[in-house]
């Protein structure tokens, strides 16, 4: 008896795969051989079928044709997927790559220098502000993970260098190449990772 | 799902549509908004939502299908739209299921479609029917979804892993959990 509800006991773990026909074939032929001696395992196959008949059975509704014309009214109030065709999945990774690596170079090259002069150590975590966001958006990263690299960034602490005056640009040049850079983020973290251009802007400044 | 259609022909719709024509939009939408409505609504059991979410479901296809690729199943593709907008539904504010007079009301026949056995067989078939879904309706939303699939829909495990993009694992461990939930809920039939 004991032997039987062990018996039992593992053939009813199985009874569902068995049921859905995708047990290896020496378990099914094992689960076979115990549901041909046990009725109590039987009875509980047939629970499954007759669970799964009362679904199938369930009616079908007719939403109305009313639905076709909403959509269709809404639909023709958007724009129209053909003018978005070319921004298929690869243009937008590839795009997003293109304004990771435009951030990067022009913070390394106009915010750095600045930051290692001395200027302002809040350039250094805007720095790793653009860089992290652009990084963290074409990975796939959702709002709230770049503002989790965010957050991080603001403890980045101050860095103290030496001057580099002579690869420092002018604050001009350097405000310049960030708005643009800011811009290509808050539009490409807008197409690509759904975020809305205010709280991307709100995360950015 | 009703209107499945063939794969093919949702493609040149699609690709019609993608060159600028809306009524190839307008004959998708007439060809699956029952299949999606159907299953939006056993998702949710209130016909107000369901008729809601269909319609979000192909305005949300709409303004993605540019990225729908080519080949693959337009039906899987919308059905995962459907499934993800029924999730965060769910999880926003649950509506108690419908009765099943409201049920009628909205447009589900009460009666079994199958057209074999008899009155007593259908009645007892349908009184089946309305306890299992009362039970399916009390099933965390994950496992509610891929029994409707499954059952109701009559989706293999393998459309239903390649709708919701899951591992075939995790489509049969839900399914499994599910089934044994509402087993356990129904008692016996």
């Amino acid at each position: 008896m004991r032997k039987l509800d062990r018996a039992c006991s593992q053939v009813g773990k199985l009874l569902d795969a068995y049921f859905e026909g995708t047990l290896p074939r020496r378990q099914e032929e094992m689960v076979a051989a115990h549901l041909r001696d046990c009725a109590a395992c039987s009875s509980e196959l047939r629970q499954i079928e007759r669970m799964a008949a009362a679904l199938a059975a369930v009616p079908r509704g007719e939403p109305g044709a009313e639905v076709v014309r909403q959509v269709s009214a809404r639909v023709a109030a958007l724009p129209s997927p053909a003018s978005r065709r070319w921004l298929t999945a690869g243009w937008r990774r590839l795009e997003t790559l293109a304004a990771a690596c435009v951030a990067f170079l022009a913070c390394w090259r106009y915010a750095v220098p600045l930051a290692l002069s001395g200027e302002t150590t809040l350039l250094i975590g805007r720095w790793v502000k653009l860089t992290a966001v652009s990084l963290a958006t074409w990975l796939g990263a959702t709002p709230d993970t770049a503002q989790g690299w965010l957050l991080a960034a603001r403890e980045v602490p101050a860095a103290a260098g030496p001057m580099a005056s002579a690869l420092a640009p002018t604050i001009g040049l350097y405000a310049a190449a960030e708005a643009g850079v800011i811009v290509a983020i808050i539009i490409l973290g807008h197409r690509v990772g759904r975020a809305k251009p205010a709280s991307l802007l709100n995360l950015l400044l | 799902m009703t209107g499945t259609g063939v794969p093919g022909d949702d493609a040149e719709l699609i690709r019609l549509c993608l060159e600028g024509d809306q009524s190839a939009f307008d004959a998708l939408v007439s060809r699956h908004h029952r299949g999606v409505y159907n299953m939006v609504y056993r998702m949710l059991g209130n016909a107000e939502d369901a008729l809601d979410l269909t319609q979000e479901t192909f305005l949300r296809a709409y303004t993605r299908l540019n990225t729908f690729q080519l080949g693959r199943s337009f039906v899987a593709w919308i059905r995962r739209i459907a499934a993800n907008l029924c999730i965060d539904h769910i999880r926003q504010r649950a509506k108690p299921m419908a009765s099943l007079d409201e049920q009628a009301a909205a447009g589900f026949e009460q009666a079994d479609h199958r057209p074999d056995g008899s009155p007593s067989q259908r009645l007892e078939m349908a009184e089946d029917s309305r306890r299992v879904l009362e039970a399916v309706q009390k099933l965390p939303a994950k496992q509610r979804l891929v029994l409707v699939m499954r059952h109701i829909e009559g989706m293999s495990l393998e459309e239903i892993a390649a709708a919701l993009r899951w591992p075939l694992g995790t489509v049969k461990v839900t399914l499994f959990r599910g089934r044994r939930a509402v087993r356990e809920m129904v008692g016996e039939l």
